[in-house]
């Protein structure tokens, strides 16, 4: 593209044809004021602040809107300009309320900057207030419109960015507000409460609310949301030594932008919460004979581990001891944590919290891509050719993932959603793929994709090229597709055969963006699914292109980062695997130690083991496992069998309350350190509050117990173990130089850097049909609201969330409700196999007969009371986030 | 109707339409069912006329047409009797046996029925000599008494479709824009930007282009387009074909307001017809040029006039402007090039390409040519839709056409181009009026509305109701638009209320210039145009508002008191009879008194003294 050569203020400048006058000058650090421009909205002109002056011509433009033009002589502040700038101001003051000085937004107010700046103190026009009832209802945001000065920033950024549509213009002229459709209370409309208005706003017009005042910011300082796996960019507001604001990053280039959801900018507030552990503790025997946590030294506490643990092993060998690693806590954490159980106690048995939730999923497909979907930006999104999304709510589970797809949708990307709920996505998709209820699960979604591949195949229209280099077993494939009968996986599923037939003509000669929910993992067809994805992937040639593979909206913020880091039973650092001998000794001669090659444990098997007595001791670092795994009284008993239980976490929550001692951690805000996202993207981030009391961030304590144990001090900061995680990992050799960076794609070995390797087709496969089970004839979906995020432990302290009044009311279709009697409201008890739970419900006209959704992270998780303890990802069985139910009223 | 497949069958088509006219020899009623003489009642008289012509057989001999706005409302229902152009204004169903048995049968005048000229009191017979009509050119608006806009038949049979002929046949697209270039036709519908220009730039752009009508008419007593779609839908329709030739489009769109019913109607009947015979659609005249039209209901916000907000809003989105950093003719509707002008300027076109560019450039002034068709209205005598040259003067158009200011009072000022146009004063009545000239006084030439204003309008006053309005039209998104008529509405309301203070003449200054300026839209931006040659003619206005506490032409209630004169004053009791408020009292024959306390000032007294004698204090 031609440059075009101009001027501002007499400074000659050249830019890009296209660019706007305000972006031209904003370049070249000319600051031209204004209130409604953002730079990742569209330019919308409306203020008429940033009007300048072409010396030539003299016209007024808009400089936010006006294309620059060669030879144009802009002055941004001419006596007329000047005048009329003012004169705008005056008449916002006018109708502005004279509050400043009790105003939240205080010296923070655009408007106020602003006049400050042209030197208006007081507008000398009438006063016209315009008041609009003050909205304070819901926990999370004020709407004092009376302060708002139309900008439209609010409207178009729910527009353009979150694609929620939850507010637009009311009214005309001077009585013009942004409001909800019928202007219904926010908390009645459709908002998410994702807030992105508020960090957008210029006064105080929306403001965040404090359950109680907390004064303004006194320094803002970036950081990583450590909710789930999107990994959002923050700038947290600090008051003292209190987070007391959260507002998206102005940091460009962030996987976020100027968006956020719920919870990263309303829930961090649970920081602050009481039950907090702000001192090591050691449960000692009282003189009546009962046990409580009594405060001790955390050289006293150290040293009781060192001690206890080290007797452990030498009695009963290092398989006796278990190291629960976090899903949560940082690289450095995660790294120095596995390194700790390998190297110093030498045991394999080392698992995380994200064990169920997407780590196997992630690692199948990673395994089969031979890692090349490593990387897998949101922003290619926004370019895709095409987008399926399987089974994945991504607006409650990562709801920044959800903005990317919807976007992407609104500009004109075909999206295909197969899923049988109604998700945020669906009103934007192009085909809606809906599965029925059925027993024969082990055809409806994975037949579907089977459907679709087979008329690719019919059609002639797979990617050859692709699957002639890089692939194989294609033969298989097309062998096993006579058992694919489409008609009957369209009569099983309910899906009408034109649909299928439409998506497949939108997917065919594309490239795919697959978003796959980990959800699938738990469905008795998870493998068949998996497989089948991955076959269209490959048919499609949809692998290492660009806005193409797969995305998994993880729930985790550095699920990860911990399966890279090796806090994995059958993984070593750089997901090497164990099993590989060439891989172990690798690792041996950089760790100058003997790895069995025996994997670990995995969680159920740690539970199991620690019920059987074979293992003795546990550390558990950063997961409240007592509330998240199921059958939360199973897990407890097998934990109270251990000789030695060591908690380090930040609550005194159930599973800390069973420890022998207790470390008290830091989060996220309180502690250096690193994630890794889901797309790949490694994110550094620093202290920007104390830890309370007396916790620690956990790498220090990690670093002190290493000592203790006589290892050589060398982890005496976040950078020395940055070191060793660069030197062990290839994938993070380039890492944490910057505040961002891209881990490296793990391809070393895959199809495009070695003929010799392929990728595999997998033939197709059927999931055995459920037994019919008439005791429980509806399917649960345990599932996250938005509100809420795994198994609540963080998001239901926040006082914010708590005051939403979520009572978790579970969700029953309308065909249902009237086939089991139960009215349109009330409390009602489902029962599973394995468990039962009471709570209200509620009619929820979108979800299909059948199938009810029970909301997890509620009442103390006690959702996962209805599953089964057993691994999931199995064939043919319910994981942890599906099983069948009954329902009765009471 | 048979399919027209090539130019020679329309001209067959016409003249065989032209020889039945001439065969039947009939005479011809001309009766007005524009929107206008509807509401007076031409439903009523068509069925008398028609039940009446029957009783008499003359149903055979005598056409009567039910045809588009004469442009003379004030004496509505107007009839004109063919050939001869007899004019019988404000027609109810009682006199219809009486023309029938008159005029129709016999060739006799009704006298008591012919129009008197309120200026010389003389009667006037024929319809081209009514000082009304005589003194205008009607170029645009001259079919529209003659022709049944529902019948494509009588637009054929009158010359129609012709010059879309000689462009589908005759003329390159290159050659039509240079013909509209050189006639220098502007724009109707306010800005009064070069038609032809326009039309290049947009055949310049690339992309699917779109030819749209703007027919959303919303200035208050503006009614000019609303009667050409009415009345002529065919002169739009065949311009806008012409223009969809030239600039190499495919879809029009007209966009008009869900409150012109008629208009709606009839121009759907039109582009039905015109479909039905090929003139629209596939292949027209067998030529190989597609287009076709359609029609888009507007919901009846007047910013939905701007070209933005009307694309925006005929794309189902809100009607709001957008800033036009880039023009609507490179991308616009859909994102897509699209050229915009409105009923007027598309009906301009087929004379233009008929009767050349050259004569059309010999009507009108240096840099406005042709005829404008204006809506007079308000304290003027003649009240309608008028027709001339670029270039008549004020005075022309409201003294002699107009017929002046009724009850004799004064000519105060009038105001052009709708709300946001500037109130002109009385020493501009020799203006010559065109785009330039009115833009030189401070006012614009917009679609042509023309509002009188007599001694009795105070000035403060009508800026005030016309800020109101645009106040409540403006959609709300930029700042100066928004805030500066809230706050300018909020000034001229103290100051009609007695509340006006020192500096306010100059904060209203102030705010409308920036606005002028700074306004993203051309609502906003021509907004304060009312106020400012108001304050810079009428400043005294104001300042007796402002200062003395007075309005001084009665309106503003707060400032002014109506006193008796006691020497002019009969005692008729007149007044005291009239007054609602039993406020005027005093004996027969003798000078009454007014009650201040129990005055309403509803002025019922003052505009009923036949004696002048009470007074506006």
């Amino acid at each position: 593209m031609e440059n075009i050569l101009f001027t501002i203020n007499s400074q000659k400048i050249s830019c890009p044809s296209g660019t706007t006058i305000l972006d031209a000058a904003v370049k070249n650090g000319i600051d031209i004021p204004t209130l409604c421009h953002h730079p990742q909205l569209k330019p919308h002109g409306a203020c008429r602040i940033c009007l300048v002056e072409d010396e030539k011509t003299k016209r007024l433009m808009a400089s936010c809107v006006t294309p620059v033009m060669p030879d144009m002589a802009i002055l941004t502040e001419t006596p007329r300009v000047l005048n009329h700038r003012r004169n705008i101001v005056r008449l916002m003051m006018a109708e502005h309320p004279e509050s400043c000085i009790v105003c939240g937004k205080g010296n923070r107010c655009d408007l106020r900057k602003i006049a400050a700046r042209l030197g208006i103190g007081e507008s000398n026009l009438y006063p016209m207030p315009n008041f609009k009832p003050y909205e304070h209802l819901n926990p999370f945001i004020i709407r004092d419109l009376s302060k708002c000065i139309l900008c439209g920033k609010c409207i178009r950024a729910d527009h353009e960015l979150v694609v929620a549509g939850s507010i637009d213009y009311n009214n005309r002229g001077f009585k013009s507000r942004p409001a909800t459709l019928h202007e219904m209370a926010l908390e009645d409309s459709n908002c998410t409460f994702c807030g992105t208005c508020v960090s957008l706003c210029p006064t105080g017009a929306l403001s965040a609310r404090n359950t109680r005042y907390v004064g303004t910011p006194e320094k803002e300082s970036d950081s990583i949301c450590a909710f789930c796996g999107v990994g959002c960019t923050l700038t947290l507001g600090v008051s003292g030594n209190q987070v007391i604001e959260v507002n998206p990053s102005k940091y460009q280039g962030t996987v976020n932008g100027a968006t956020l959801c719920v919870r990263g900018h309303f829930a961090g507030d649970f920081i602050n919460s009481p039950d907090r552990l702000t001192q090591p503790m050691i449960r000692t025997k009282k003189e009546d004979g009962s046990f409580a946590h009594v405060p001790a030294s955390w050289d006293a506490a150290l040293d009781s581990i060192v001690e206890k643990l080290s007797e452990i092993k030498r009695q009963h060998g290092p398989g006796s001891l278990a190291f629960i690693g976090s899903s949560k806590c940082s690289n450095e954490e995660n790294y120095l944590f596995q390194k700790i159980a390998r190297v110093i106690f030498g045991t394999g048995n080392l698992v995380n919290g994200g064990y169920a939730l997407g780590q196997q999923l992630i690692y199948f497909m990673e395994h089969k891509a031979y890692g090349t979907c490593r990387q897998s930006s949101l922003q290619d999104l926004e370019n895709a050719q095409a987008i399926l999304v399987v089974r994945a709510d991504t607006d409650h589970e990562a709801p920044v993932v959800g903005y990317h797809i919807k976007r992407a949708a609104k500009k004109g990307v075909p999206v295909i959603v197969l899923d049988s709920r109604k998700t945020d996505v669906v009103p934007l998709s192009s085909v809606w793929l809906r599965p029925r209820i059925s027993s024969k699960l082990g055809i409806v979604k994975s037949g579907v994709i089977n459907s679709i591949l087979k008329m690719i195949l019919e059609s002639g229209a797979q990617d050859s090229d692709f699957i002639n280099r890089y692939t194989e077993g294609i033969e298989k494939l097309i062998q096993s597709m006579n058992t694919v009968d489409p008609e009957k996986i369209a009569l099983e599923s309910g899906i009408k055969p034109s649909l299928i037939e439409k998506a497949f003509k939108i997917l065919k000669g594309k490239k795919i963006a697959i978003v796959i929910g980990t959800d699938i993992l738990h469905y008795p067809e998870g493998p068949s699914m998996m497989d089948a994805v991955f076959n269209l992937a490959l048919l499609t040639g949809s692998i290492g292109a660009k806005g193409s593979g797969f995305f998994f909206p993880l729930v985790k913020n550095n699920l990860m980062g911990a399966m890279d880091m090796g806090t994995v039973p059958d993984l070593l650092p750089g997901r090497r695997p164990l099993a590989s001998s060439f891989h172990r000794e690798t690792v041996e001669k950089m760790w100058q130690v003997k790895l069995s090659a025996e994997p670990g444990l995995d969680m159920v098997g740690f539970i199991e083991a620690a019920e059987s007595g074979k293992v003795k001791a546990a550390y558990i670092m950063g997961e409240n496992i007592v509330r998240s795994l199921p059958q939360s009284k199973r897990v407890e008993s097998a934990l109270k069998k251990l000789d030695l239980l060591i908690v380090q976490d930040i609550f005194y929550d159930r599973t800390a309350k069973l420890a022998d001692v207790i470390l008290p951690g830091a989060t996220v805000a309180e502690k250096s350190g690193s994630f890794t996202n889901m797309e790949g993207r490694f994110q550094t981030f620093f202290p920007v509050v104390n830890p309370p009391g007396n916790a620690h961030a956990d790498w220090e304590i990690l670093s002190q117990l290493s000592k203790k144990m006589g290892y050589p001090e060398q982890y005496i900061s976040v950078e020395k173990i940055r070191q060793e995680i660069r030197r062990v990992i290839p994938m993070y050799e380039r890492i944490g130089n910057h505040r961002q960076d891209w881990i490296k794609n793990n391809d070393l070995e895959s199809p495009f850097s070695d003929p010799k390797k392929k990728f595999v087709f997998t033939p197709v496969t059927f999931a055995p049909e459920m037994p019919a089970d008439s005791a429980h004839p509806l399917m649960a979906v345990i599932g996250s609201s938005r509100y809420h995020l795994g198994s609540g432990s963080r998001t239901s302290r926040s006082e914010r969330i708590r005051a939403f009044a979520q009572n978790g009311a579970i969700e029953i279709s309308p065909s249902d409700c009237v086939s089991l009697g139960l009215g349109d409201c009330g409390k009602i008890r489902v029962t599973s196999s394995c468990g039962m739970i009471e709570r209200q419900f509620k009619v929820n006209p979108d979800l299909p007969s059948g199938q009810v959704f029970i909301p997890s992270a509620v009442n103390g998780n006690d959702a996962m009371n209805l599953v089964d303890l057993i691994p999931p990802g199995l064939s043919g069985v319910y994981g942890w986030t599906v099983c069948k139910v009954s329902i009765d009223k009471i | 109707m048979t399919k027209l497949i090539n130019r020679e069958s329309l001209d067959q088509l016409r003249e065989s339409l032209k020889d039945r006219a001439k065969l039947g020899e009939k005479k011809l009623i001309s009766l007005c069912a524009g929107s206008g003489c509807g509401a007076y009642g031409t439903a009523k008289v068509y069925e008398k006329l028609k039940e009446e012509l029957a009783n008499h057989g003359l149903t055979d001999d005598i056409e009567v047409k039910l045809t588009g706005c004469h442009g003379f409302c004030e004496k509505g229902p107007i009839m004109v009797i063919h050939p001869e152009g007899i004019f019988y204004p404000q027609i109810k169903p009682d006199f219809v046996p009486e023309i029938v048995e008159k005029t129709l049968k016999n060739g006799e005048l009704v006298k008591s029925l012919i129009y008197k000229d309120p200026a010389t009191k003389k009667n006037i017979t024929h319809e081209h000599e009514i000082p009304f009509y005589k003194l205008q050119q009607r170029v645009i608006f001259g079919s529209n008494g003659l022709i049944d806009p529902t019948s494509i038949e009588d637009y054929i049979g009158a010359g129609g479709y012709s010059a879309l002929s000689k462009a589908l046949f005759d003329m390159k697209p290159k050659a039509i824009i240079d013909e509209i270039k050189k006639s220098g036709l502007r724009g109707r519908g306010g800005g009064g930007f070069p038609t032809g220009i326009k039309w290049e730039t947009c055949a310049r752009h690339h992309g699917n282009r779109y030819v749209i009508c703007n027919a959303d008419e919303g200035d208050p007593g503006a009614y000019m387009d609303r009667s050409l779609l009415e009345g002529n839908p065919h002169s739009v329709v065949e311009g806008m074909i012409i223009g969809a030739i030239a600039i190499g489009s495919n879809e029009g769109y007209v966009y008009v307001r869900h409150e012109y019913p008629l208009a709606v109607t009839n121009l759907g009947k039109a582009l039905e017809s015109a479909r039905s015979l090929g003139i629209l659609g596939k292949n027209i005249l067998g030529s190989g040029f597609d287009f076709d039209i359609h029609i888009s209901r507007g919901g009846g916000a007047f910013v939905c006039g701007e070209s933005t907000a009307l694309m925006a809003s005929l794309e189902g989105k809100p009607g709001r402007p957008r800033a036009k950093y880039v023009h609507t003719v490179a991308k616009g509707f859909r994102d897509s090039p699209s050229n915009l002008n409105n009923v007027e300027t598309w009906a301009n076109v087929p004379v233009i390409i008929n009767k050349g560019a050259d004569w059309y450039a010999s009507i009108g002034t240096q840099h406005s040519k042709g005829t404008k068709i204006f809506s007079l209205v308000g304290k003027v005598v003649n009240t309608g839709l008028v027709e001339v040259p670029m270039g008549t003067t004020l005075r022309q158009i409201i003294f002699d056409i107009g017929g002046g200011i009724p009850k004799k009072k004064k000519f105060k000022a009038v105001q052009t181009g709708g709300p946001s146009g500037g109130c002109i004063p009385e020493r501009f009545l020799d203006l010559p009026v065109d785009f330039d000239e009115l833009t030189k006084v401070g006012s614009i030439m917009g679609s042509g509305g023309m509002i009188v204003m007599d001694q009795d309008t105070c000035m403060v006053d009508v800026a005030r109701y016309f800020v109101d309005f645009l106040k409540d039209e403006s959609c709300g998104q930029c700042n100066p638009c928004r805030e500066g008529l809230k706050h300018m509405l909020d000034i001229l309301t103290d100051i009609c209320q007695g509340r006006g203070k020192e500096g306010d003449i100059e904060i209203l200054e102030e705010i409308g210039a920036m606005m002028q300026k700074f306004a993203l839209c051309g609502l906003g931006t021509s907004a304060p145009n009312p106020v400012l040659t108001n304050i810079l003619y009428f400043r005294d206005e104001y300042e007796a508002h402002i200062r003395d506490k007075k309005c001084p032409a009665g309106v503003c209630k707060p400032l002014f008191h109506y006193e008796i004169d006691p020497e002019k004053c009969t005692g008729c009791t007149v007044c005291a009879k009239k007054c609602p408020k039993e406020a005027v009292s005093g004996e027969k024959k003798k000078p009454h008194a007014i009650d201040q306390n129990n005055c309403i000032k509803c002025g019922i007294c003052y505009e009923g003294c036949k004696f002048d004698a009470i007074k506006i204090c």
